[in-house]
């Protein structure tokens, strides 16, 4: 998808998650501050996501992710959490310096350190899959699609793609495992 | 979930057969803390996206289930501030006479000397005939001589009355005056009153009756 294209769908899918982020905090400050760090996120999606397909279940996933990302770092620091409280917006990246889930950010250095190293290491087994491995994994993954949904935009039968994606996710797992082991 | 329950669907996953919602519950269940390493393999493959979308829905479930506490005490409050200033701030009440009050009831029979016989019969005058007393007692006593006499002039003098005065008759409605203005009520009923109170004052003094102040009775 090219960023014109993404810049022409980007107010449809703003209004998806500040309904989203309204829903989950209950105030308009904070669903603005989902739906401008979910735009971002998506802007660095803007690669792999592809033209003429409807993309609101993907901006609904990124935009609960905000949200969470945003209690989150709310429970690390406080004065985020009083500046919240006040309205003020909380920023804050979808990869990079944010933890990676089931980390809280309130753990211990050893430990988000041990979460940033599984995040890493799921990325660089996810780019050794096969090109076809590898967009089946993301479509399960990243965008959320079911089966059937797959099967409407890539043309492949059902079970052929469960074994791809069964495939896949057999070789990331035991690279991440052997990644760690080492 | 169990353990077994969650490695059972950590195979299914990864043989692809896991729908979006049984993987958002693997989510939630790999996503604890204190889990074996291959859970935290799972759970970063599940992707954060997954994750947080189970841990969202799960946030959102706990919500609605919750008891919403609603307090009323603020509510009451402001109703009760709202009452007060309604009552203290607004607009004061006309008092308008709908109705012509009811100013006197004038009777046929004499309603003054009524009065006058109650107060009179509240002193408790026994009307007795003086009787024939030892000359030495009455040479002693010649002030108490006379008073019983008084006593005596005024009860007859009041069983007479009780005998002229028609008799009573109670109260209707074509008894009833009417007055248009408050004021001039009031203002009547309380010359009346003092006429009243005069009269009984005079018809005192003048029989002679004794107060209740001895120390003035010997003046």
């Amino acid at each position: 998808m090219t960023q014109e294209e993404f810049e022409h769908i980007a107010p449809a899918l703003r209004e998806l998650m500040l309904s989203v982020g309204r829903s989950f905090f209950g105030n308009d400050d904070d669903a603005e501050d989902v739906a401008q760090e979910g735009l971002v996120a998506l802007l660095r999606f803007i690669d792999r996501m592809e033209s003429g397909v409807r993309h609101d279940a993907l901006a609904i996933r990124v935009a609960k992710h905000c949200c969470m990302d945003m209690v989150r770092k709310r429970k690390s620091s406080p004065i985020l959490a009083l500046q919240a409280s006040k309205g003020r917006a909380v920023s804050g990246k979808m990869h990079g310096d944010v933890a990676p889930p089931g980390c809280d950010t309130g753990a211990s250095p050893h430990e988000h350190l041990e979460a940033k190293e599984l995040y890493e290491a799921v990325n660089e087994a996810v780019k050794h899959l096969k090109p076809s491995e590898r967009r089946l994994f993301e479509m399960r993954q990243i965008e959320g699609l079911e089966l059937d949904d797959i099967v409407k935009q890539t043309n492949i039968a059902k079970p052929s793609i469960k074994s791809i994606v069964s495939a896949a996710r057999k070789k990331v797992f035991a690279e991440i495992k052997e990644r760690l082991r080492t | 979930m169990t353990y077994n329950e969650t490695e059972i669907l950590i195979k299914k996953y990864l043989n692809g057969e896991t729908t979006a919602e049984e993987e958002k519950l693997l989510a939630r269940e790999v996503a604890r803390e204190d889990v074996p390493d291959d859970w935290k393999v799972i759970a970063g493959m599940l992707g954060e996206l997954t994750v947080d979308e189970a841990l969202f829905d799960q946030m959102m479930a706990e919500r609605k289930t919750k008891p919403r506490i609603v307090r009323l005490w603020p509510w009451v409050a402001a109703a009760c501030v709202a009452a007060l200033l309604i009552v203290f701030l607004g607009p004061p009440r006309e008092e308008t006479v709908s109705q012509p009050q009811i100013a006197k009831v004038e009777c046929e029979s004499h309603s003054d000397i009524q009065v006058e016989e109650t107060e009179i019969k509240a002193v408790e005058v026994k009307a007795t005939e003086p009787k024939e007393q030892d000359t030495g007692q009455s040479a002693v006593n010649p002030q108490q001589t006379r008073k019983k006499k008084h006593k005596a002039s005024v009860s007859r003098r009041i069983a007479k009355e009780d005998q002229e005065a028609p008799a009573l008759r109670p109260v209707e409605e074509r008894d009833a005056i009417p007055y248009e203005d408050p004021q001039i009520q009031f203002a009547v009923q309380a010359r009346t009153l003092r006429e009243r109170g005069n009269r009984v004052i005079q018809r005192v003094s003048i029989n002679g009756l004794p107060s209740n102040n001895y120390q003035l009775n010997d003046l």
